[in-house]
């Protein structure tokens, strides 16, 4: 089978019809991460196996807006491949209708069209065309998502059994250990029935019996403790053994994210010691007076040649005053004699006896000796008296500005606080500054911790997974122990009760020898050999499948193995609680390679997926063989220059296999998308390119997937 | 009798409505603290801080710029005495702005002291002289942020723009 083309109509990224043509050997779909690879995966799911539900999940966003008037549009996924040079095409579909109330789909189908061998094509059943054309049991490992998903034996779940009713002619043989086994026990019926005939054994052949019973279940239950205990073992053997391939990796996780921890927090201190409130400190700080010393000059200025002027004024104004009061007291260039001379006393004697005793001349009363007398009396008892000071004229009347004076006087002293506010400016500008660069610092530190944290995951595990190990692996080897130590004691004690049954069964094969006819003893021991003959076979079948996977699985592995790893991969068959299982191993020459890296252990599940490939094609119908495989993103843990010896590797495989990986997509100086150079060198025979065209973040109706042939 | 001083800190000056739109965006109204004034985009804790910081910036531009005629002002309700007062705990008082608001105008008014005294000039001629030139100093202060404003794309995202624009004073 060789799959032709896939054509994608309105399909989720893939607007309109997007046709891919495949050729026989490796096909390989580049896109970058988020560019439609995985949604092209996905549509040859949905085709292989999606059904009428969830359909508005699939539509083209871009299509949907385009047609919100209501017009009908398909969604459609389509393969056309050749069967014996005959073509089959199946397309799966549904209609679209965008209406106000809502998105309506329906009319959804999936159509086979089949060319017969006569030259005629018929429409039928997708499903039915399907399951003829690419086997539901040869699908099943033909396509995978990841890396995870390549290793087939990993869910235990039936897998080996899967695998050989698919692909071995084994299975047959399960019929016959079941019709034998039968006849087997029939006969051992038989042969009891005919020794309880005898009554002397009955009694010890029921006792016997009941014993052997007995004995049976005990074993049964301890087998199946030992079951489960052997598959909790292999459970967390390989825990273990996945913690110990990880256990560096999750320590040196634990100590980067320690190391984040603590770059963290001095972030944190850094970030608050960093100055930010500049504005507050505008106020608090004084910074806001940066240019004051000018202004507060310009102040003192003022005040001094206020102070200046009211000290002028005042002397003129107290001047002007003495002056008037001078005036006053000189009279006709005489200085008059001080107050009080004459006496008051003698003054008075003067008034009363009208006569001036200085002059001695009459004074009388209104004569203007008699006023100037009593005149000279009342300035004497007037100068005596305390004076009011209100009664004073003074000039200034009112003292607003006072406050002015001390201001000047105050802040002329504190004038060393606005010029410290510069160097203070600089000191913060300077510490801020420092700090930065500090910040700077600590965050290409943890820059370069994360991006450490990221190759370890992109290398082993998910972090959460690589926490696990880290704390669990102690706990799963004292629970390895354990397990081991109570193995221990349920192996002894089936081996005991083997013994005690085997005694207990030729104590009953005795009597039974003595007892029964010799043709029902005959005829048991035939039956039994024929049950061991077929458990044997079947055995031998089953054996001679894993030798054939292990063979052509290391076929393979020699010709893909990019790493040049010479060991040998081994398949081992087991029973654990679950049934039948098969274990893979790496062997060296020095036994069993314990911690193979991610990409050794991709190629070895690859090489065994090719070989169980060609083993399908082997056993299918005539001509029907080589079945295509894909494969998205199967070699992420590889990197470029492994991806490119696995690719060549694969190439030389000659098998059609569609390999889709986000590798050989780089960017160029201006961040547009380019093909790798190293594309060049690998070999394949046919390449595709998926771009998005350029869209609005968080607006998926401009999202839209490009095909390019390359 | 009040001291020119004292009759000076009771008043309340104005700005012109042109500039509600700064108070609003630039000036918390109420208490906020300190932490979550700038993350709001709010450089200032109260509305008087971006006010007093205008009439520094116009002081030091030498941007005195009076009002229209008939231009409409408004004030916040704070009178000049309680500027600066510590009013939460990671804020420092800083009342000691009053007085060089007031030495500031004192300078720059032509108000003459010995006529005051003199009882030659009314004092509340004396303090509407004073206000005036806070709130044309404010005024201009005012006029250069919003300029900034018009002129530059969000100028005052980062924590030291106010600061370096003060710097930038000639």
């Amino acid at each position: 089978m060789k799959i032709e083309s896939i054509t994608l109509e309105n399909f989720q990224c893939y607007y309109g019809l997007n046709q891919f043509v495949f050729e026989n050997g490796l096909n390989i779909v580049l896109g970058d991460n988020g560019e439609g690879k995985t949604k092209f995966y996905e549509a040859i799911f949905w085709l292989f196996n999606g059904d009428k539900f969830n359909l508005e999940s699939l539509i083209s966003k871009k299509k949907l807006k385009e047609n919100y008037n209501g017009d009908k549009f398909f969604v459609s996924v389509a393969m056309t491949v050749t069967v014996d040079n005959l073509e089959q095409k199946l397309k799966k579909s549904f209609k679209v209708q965008s209406r106000a109330q809502g998105i309506k789909t329906e009319g959804f189908e999936f159509v086979g069209i089949n060319d017969n061998d006569i030259g005629e094509r018929e429409k039928m059943d997708g499903d039915k065309l399907l399951d003829y054309i690419f086997p539901p049991q040869i699908r099943r490992y033909s396509m995978f998502k990841g890396e995870a998903e390549l290793d087939i034996f990993k869910s235990g779940e039936q897998a080996l059994s899967n695998l050989v009713k698919s692909f071995s002619n084994a299975s047959h043989y399960d019929e016959f250990c079941k019709y034998g086994k039968y006849l087997m026990n029939e006969a051992e019926k038989a042969v009891n029935k005919d020794v309880k005939l005898s009554t002397k054994s009955k009694r010890q052949l029921q006792l016997l019996e009941s014993a052997i019973d007995k004995k049976r279940r005990e074993l049964s239950t301890l087998d199946e403790q030992l079951k489960i205990k052997d598959t909790n073992l292999i459970k967390i053997k390989a825990d273990l053994k996945e913690a110990d391939k990880y256990f560096n990796n999750a320590k040196h996780l634990k100590t980067l994210k320690e190391r984040i921890k603590r770059i963290n927090d001095s972030i944190s201190i850094t970030q608050s010691r960093i100055v930010t409130n500049y504005t507050t400190r505008i106020f608090d700080d004084k910074w806001i007076l940066m240019f004051f010393e000018d202004i507060q000059k310009e102040f003192n200025e003022k005040i001094k040649h206020e102070d200046l002027l009211r000290r002028k004024e005042e002397k003129k104004f107290n001047m002007e005053q003495g002056a008037k009061e001078l005036s006053e007291k000189i009279l006709n260039k005489i200085t008059p004699l001080p107050l009080g001379v004459p006496s008051a006393s003698h003054m008075e004697e003067m008034l009363k006896e009208k006569i001036c005793k200085v002059c001695n001349r009459g004074a009388e009363e209104g004569s203007e000796a008699y006023i100037y007398m009593e005149k000279r009396l009342d300035e004497f008892k007037e100068s005596i008296r305390p004076k009011k000071e209100n009664q004073k004229e003074i000039l200034f009347k009112k003292n607003y500005t006072q406050k002015l004076f001390s201001l000047s006087d105050n802040y002329t002293k504190r004038l060393i606080e606005i010029r410290k506010i510069e160097p203070n400016l600089k000191d913060v500008f300077e510490f801020n500054e420092r700090k930065n660069q500090e910040l700077k610092e600590l965050e290409r530190s943890l820059e370069k911790e994360e991006r450490e944290i990221q190759k370890i995951i992109a290398k082993s595990k998910g972090e959460s997974e690589l926490v696990n190990i880290y704390e669990n692996v102690k706990v799963w080897s004292n629970q390895e122990l354990d397990i081991e130590k109570s193995k221990v004691r349920l192996v002894g004690e089936i081996s005991r009760l083997n013994k005690d049954l085997k005694e207990l069964i030729l104590e009953k094969e005795e009597i039974d020898s003595k007892e029964a006819k010799s043709f029902l003893i005959d005829t048991r021991d035939i039956l039994r050999d024929i049950e061991t003959i077929f458990q044997d076979t079947r055995e031998l079948k089953y054996d001679e499948f894993i030798d054939l996977i292990n063979t052509k699985s290391n076929e393979i592995f020699a010709t893909i193995n990019v790493d040049d790893f010479t060991g040998k991969i081994n398949l081992i068959k087991y029973s654990d609680s679950r049934g039948e299982q098969i274990k893979i191993e790496l062997l060296t020459t020095e036994g069993e390679y314990e911690n193979p890296n991610q990409s050794l252990e991709t190629t070895m599940h690859m090489s065994i997926l090719f070989a169980i490939s060609e083993i399908a094609s082997e056993i299918s119908s005539e001509g029907s063989g080589n079945y295509p495989m894909i494969f998205d993103a199967p070699t992420s843990s590889f990197g470029l220059k492994k991806t490119m010896d696995f690719l060549n590797l694969v190439h030389s495989t000659d098998k059609q296999r569609i390999i889709l990986t986000y590798e050989f997509v780089g960017r160029d100086d201006k961040d547009n998308q380019v093909i790798e150079e190293e594309f060049n060198s690998v070999k394949r025979s046919k390449a595709f390119w998926l771009r998005r065209d350029d869209f609005i973040k968080d607006d998926l109706s401009t999202i839209n997937t490009n095909v390019t042939t390359l | 009798m009040d001291s020119l001083f004292d009759a000076w800190k009771n008043k309340i000056p104005k700005y012109s409505v042109r500039f509600s739109d700064l108070f609003s965006s630039l000036a918390h109204k109420g208490a906020a603290s300190s932490q979550t004034v700038t993350s709001l985009g709010k450089h200032f804790d109260v509305q008087y801080e971006l006010y007093i910081y205008a009439f520094f910036l116009g002081l030091y531009n030498n941007e005195r710029l009076p009002f229209e005629q008939d231009e409409k002002r408004k004030d916040f309700s704070r009178e000049i005495m309680y500027w600066g007062s510590k009013s939460k705990a990671d804020r420092k008082d800083f009342t000691y702005i009053q007085d060089y608001i007031f030495m500031a105008l004192v300078s720059k008014s032509d108000l003459s002291l010995v006529s005051l005294d003199k009882d030659d000039i009314d004092i509340k001629d004396a303090v509407k002289e004073l206000i005036n030139v806070l709130e044309e100093y404010t005024n201009g202060g005012l006029t250069i942020i919003h300029e900034k404003i018009e002129d530059e794309l969000s100028p005052f995202l980062t924590s030291d723009s106010f600061l370096q624009l003060l710097l930038k004073s000639t």
